[in-house]
């Protein structure tokens, strides 16, 4: 058998069983389900608000991305680098810790809250600044990456012909990071119209449900199953649409040669600077600094108000279910960009790449439903064996496992496998001695993606958590909801050091690639 | 990677271990299924747990859920195949769906003897009643200053409606927490028509700093400092001069007075028969446990003749309101869409 053929079997076998399956029997129920009884209880602000404070949301974070990508290219101040890594650190915080940390800053009794006592916290404020801390920074890095690879010659033409600095931009480099920015827009607005914790803790009631919330209320508390199904529906339907603008791969890129380096704005020249500066870290601080500062502080007094025999089984089982995860999507994420390189049929290529991107545009609650529904007679056994949870997870984390691998693997040469042919090695040989030690390095970065993935996610977990056990990110939101909010500090904290450690992991691999 | 590979299959054995170890045990053990609160170190199940493990030698599994209401729906899920002997934390906003199930049977009559009279879930004796408390808003005096003391001077419609008193209050979600939902029903049985029950709530959301999914998200909000009142129990209080010694959380008491809530205990139909019901009920309504529940569940216990500890002694006993039962399921549903409606239009 050919690595292709079982590369292909591994991969559409999970796929159908776990995805397509569950999803389209998810769509044939709600077709059959949908009657005007059941959508007579669906309000329509509820799809409206969805999708309204998703756009905000994006817009907002796109403004903010923006401008923080285009003054960290266009000049050089103090902390820049401090700038850019804390940017990148956001997009992989649970969804919990950053909750907990905006509280502690901005709510009513927060360190800042309590300086603007006339702003209340809860509702869309609260909403708004955690969904802009968490996606500002998808835009800061793929604008930042275009402007650094962007060819910049009309810039400067423009420029040399009088136009203002202004007009340029949004004349010339906008229409050029129109690609970059609207992938980043669909990426955000997808996130923003699935997001569950912030919603429920931040909202406030009926007022700021999301269709999120409702298909969980309709399972876990109504347990009106067709109605989580038309809303699992409908949920479905936005995401697909925003998923129209959304590329898995990047943006072409320059080649070495062509790529021009150099500023055209050069903010350091127009005393910019001090603006730009005082701008970008007084946002920093405000939005992102602060919040972790805080959840830290107030971490390490939680931290020792815990009690060691109740840490050590959310921290096992987080464990154990991220190595499982981790293993699990690396493995489906290798074959389906060892059949992404090496399939000769453009079709296949596509499919595979569009299969691994669907994730994106199902939320959590979409996943677990439709698997609670395949599964029912075996709910059980799932709930048992953490295998909805481990299901959930590695769909979620398998678009960035397999952007990360089928980029590795797009870069391998073709004249490395002619000369590996040449030698009479087999496709089995070349897979384990060539292909393996090459993209190793992703491998790994794929495997910590996943884990920092599944130990922050607490969704699904929600959904089939069972026998009182738990982990660590499902004690914490336990631990919210039960007002130990000095405790849920201290787990916060450990998850927060958690994260910081794969992310070190996950910047020196990506650095060795 | 070997160390990963490795690791999984020391966790996958272990977990087949264990699985194997807890089949073999169940039919020696007791299952219950419960909300949170009522888990974890000290608590009330805490207390049931160890007494019953050491008076029968069996095992107690206590499975928590974030609600009452999500472990009564895992019961409808499980169906026949259910875990669950017991469902432990029943109040009478999910009375009437437990019922509607008919998954449950009917306690017997003995464990209803000791009990005091008035605190029940129903004639039918479906649910054995083991705490009840009575519904209050809470407040720290330390942050809130009434020109005058409001207790036992108003009624809640007046308190509610009255521009001076309420700017930061939290109140439970009802579509979520049989708290918020019977604070809802107490609003609707005072205000006594739609129109004046809308008029009410219109009135009360500008005041409202959020509305919490849940209890304890709820009082911790408050404790927090996020809000100056919170919908909770009177004997939130006596939790405070118990544990904390700290003497500013007061109880707001209205002449019109309060609701019980009252939790209880179900035998689910498909345990039958189990000879771990009768210890496990037994222990529940016994003189042992009864005297714990005031100060783990910070609530009356429901046993006739239980001496309370100093710090519910102090507490004043409010009149009480009685909430009919006559509310079924779909007007549960209907009540709590037409509030969500409302709180949706708010300015």
């Amino acid at each position: 058998m050919k690595p292709l053929y079982l590369a292909s079997s591994i991969f559409f076998a999970f796929i159908i069983v776990c995805l397509l399956f569950p999803v389209f029997h998810l769509v044939w129920l709600g077709v059959q389900s949908i009657n005007v009884e059941t959508l007579g209880l669906i309000p329509l602000r509820l799809v409206w608000f969805t999708c309204l404070q998703a756009l905000i949301s994006a817009v907002l974070s796109g403004v903010l991305g923006i401008s923080f990508a285009l003054a960290c290219y266009e000049t050089d101040f103090w902390g820049k680098k401090l700038i850019i890594r804390f940017s990148e650190v956001t997009f992989f915080l649970p969804t919990l810790l950053v909750t907990l940390a905006l509280i502690g800053v901005w709510g009513n009794r927060g360190w800042l809250g309590q300086m603007f006592p006339w702003l209340n916290f809860y509702g869309w404020f609260a909403v708004l600044l955690a969904h802009i801390f968490f996606n500002y920074s998808v835009f800061f890095k793929n604008v930042g990456q275009s402007l650094k690879e962007m060819d910049r010659t009309e810039e400067k033409i423009a420029l040399s012909l009088g136009a203002t600095k202004w007009t340029t931009f949004c004349k010339v480099s906008l229409v050029k990071l129109r690609s970059s920015i609207l992938q980043s827009f669909s990426i955000v607005f997808l996130y923003c119209s699935a997001s569950f914790f912030v919603v429920l803790i931040l909202g406030g009631g009926p007022r700021f449900s999301t269709l999120e919330t409702a298909i969980y209320q309709a399972i876990k508390v109504d347990l009106n199953i067709p109605l989580a199904v038309c809303l699992a529906m409908i949920q479905i339907c936005i995401c697909l649409l925003a998923q129209v603008f959304y590329n898995p791969q990047s943006p072409p890129r320059l080649s070495a040669e062509s790529r021009h380096s150099e500023r055209v704005y050069n903010l350091n020249s127009d005393g910019l600077r001090k603006f730009v500066f005082w701008g970008v870290w007084i946002v920093s601080a405000l939005l992102v600094l602060i919040p972790v500062i805080n959840l830290v502080v107030s971490g390490l007094g939680g931290f020792f108000k815990l009690d060691v025999s109740d840490l050590f089984q959310p921290l096992l089982l987080s464990f154990i279910v991220g190595v499982q995860v981790s293993l699990l999507t690396s493995f489906i994420a290798l074959s389906a960009a060892y059949i992404h390189k090496h399939t000769n049929l453009p079709w296949v290529r596509r499919t595979v790449s569009f299969i691994c991107t669907l994730p994106v545009a199902l939320s959590t609650m979409v996943f677990g439903l439709s698997l609670i529904l395949v599964l029912s007679t075996s709910l059980q056994w799932m709930q048992d064996k953490w295998v909805g949870v481990i299901i959930v997870q590695t769909l979620s984390a398998l678009p960035m496992s397999f952007r990360i691998l089928s980029e590795s693997f797009s870069k391998l040469e073709q004249e490395i496998y002619r000369s590996a042919e040449s030698l009479g090695t087999g496709k089995f040989q070349q897979l384990f001695l060539l292909e393996i030690p090459a993209v190793k390095k992703s491998i790994a970065l794929a495997m910590a993606t996943s884990f920092g993935i599944s130990i922050g996610e607490a969704g699904a977990v929600l959904l089939f958590e069972s026998q009182g056990k738990t982990t660590l990110s499902l004690w914490l939101f336990k631990l919210i909801g039960k007002y130990q909010f000095e405790e849920a500090q201290g787990v916060g904290l450990i998850l927060l050091l958690f994260m910081l450690l794969i992310f070190t992991m996950k910047e020196k691999w990506e650095n060795l690639r | 990677m070997s160390f990963w590979i490795l690791a999984l299959f020391f966790c996958c054995g272990r977990e087949a271990l264990s699985d194997s170890v807890q089949s073999a045990e169940k039919s020696e053990s007791l299952t219950v299924y419960t909300y949170d609160a009522m888990t974890g170190k000290n608590s009330l199940g805490d207390k049931l747990k160890r007494d019953f493990e050491k008076n029968t030698g069996a095992k107690l599994n206590l499975v928590s859920f974030g609600s009452v209401g999500e472990a009564l729906n895992q019961i409808v899920i499980e169906g026949k195949k259910t875990r669950a002997d017991v469902l432990l934390g029943i109040d009478s906003s999910f009375a009437n769906r437990a019922r509607s199930t008919q998954l449950f049977v009917k306690v017997p009559e003995k464990y209803f003897s000791e009990l005091q009279p008035s605190i029940d879930l129903g004639k039918d004796h479906l649910f054995l009643p083991f705490d009840y408390g009575y519904l209050a808003f809470i407040y720290n005096i330390q942050r809130v200053k009434f020109k005058s003391d409001p207790s036992n001077e108003t009624t809640l419609s007046q308190f509610i409606n009255s521009p001076e008193n309420l700017k930061r209050v939290v109140i439970e979600d009802p579509r979520t927490s049989s708290l918020g939902f019977t604070f809802l029903r107490w609003t609707q049985e005072i205000t006594k028509s739609e129109d004046n029950l809308k008029t009410l709530w219109k009135s009360f959301f500008p005041k409202l700093v959020t509305i919490a999914p849940s209890w304890s998200g709820a009082y911790g909000l408050f404790l927090k400092g996020e809000a100056d009142l919170v919908l909770s129990y009177s004997t939130s209080r006596a939790y405070h001069l118990e544990k904390e010694h700290r003497s500013q959380f007061e109880i707001l008491f209205f002449k019109d007075g309060h609701p019980l809530q009252v939790e209880g205990a179900a035998i689910v139909k498909h345990t039958i028969p189990s000879k771990w019901i009768d210890p496990f009920l037994n222990l529940l309504v016994g003189s042992e446990v009864q005297s714990q529940v005031p100060t783990t569940q910070w609530m009356y216990p429901a046993r006739k003749g239980i001496v309370l500890p100093a710090s519910f002694k102090e507490l004043p006993v409010p009149k009480s309101i009685f909430l009919s039962d006559d509310f079924t399921e779909l007007d549960r549903k209907a009540l709590i869409q037409r509030w969500s409606e409302w709180v949706v239009s708010s300015p």
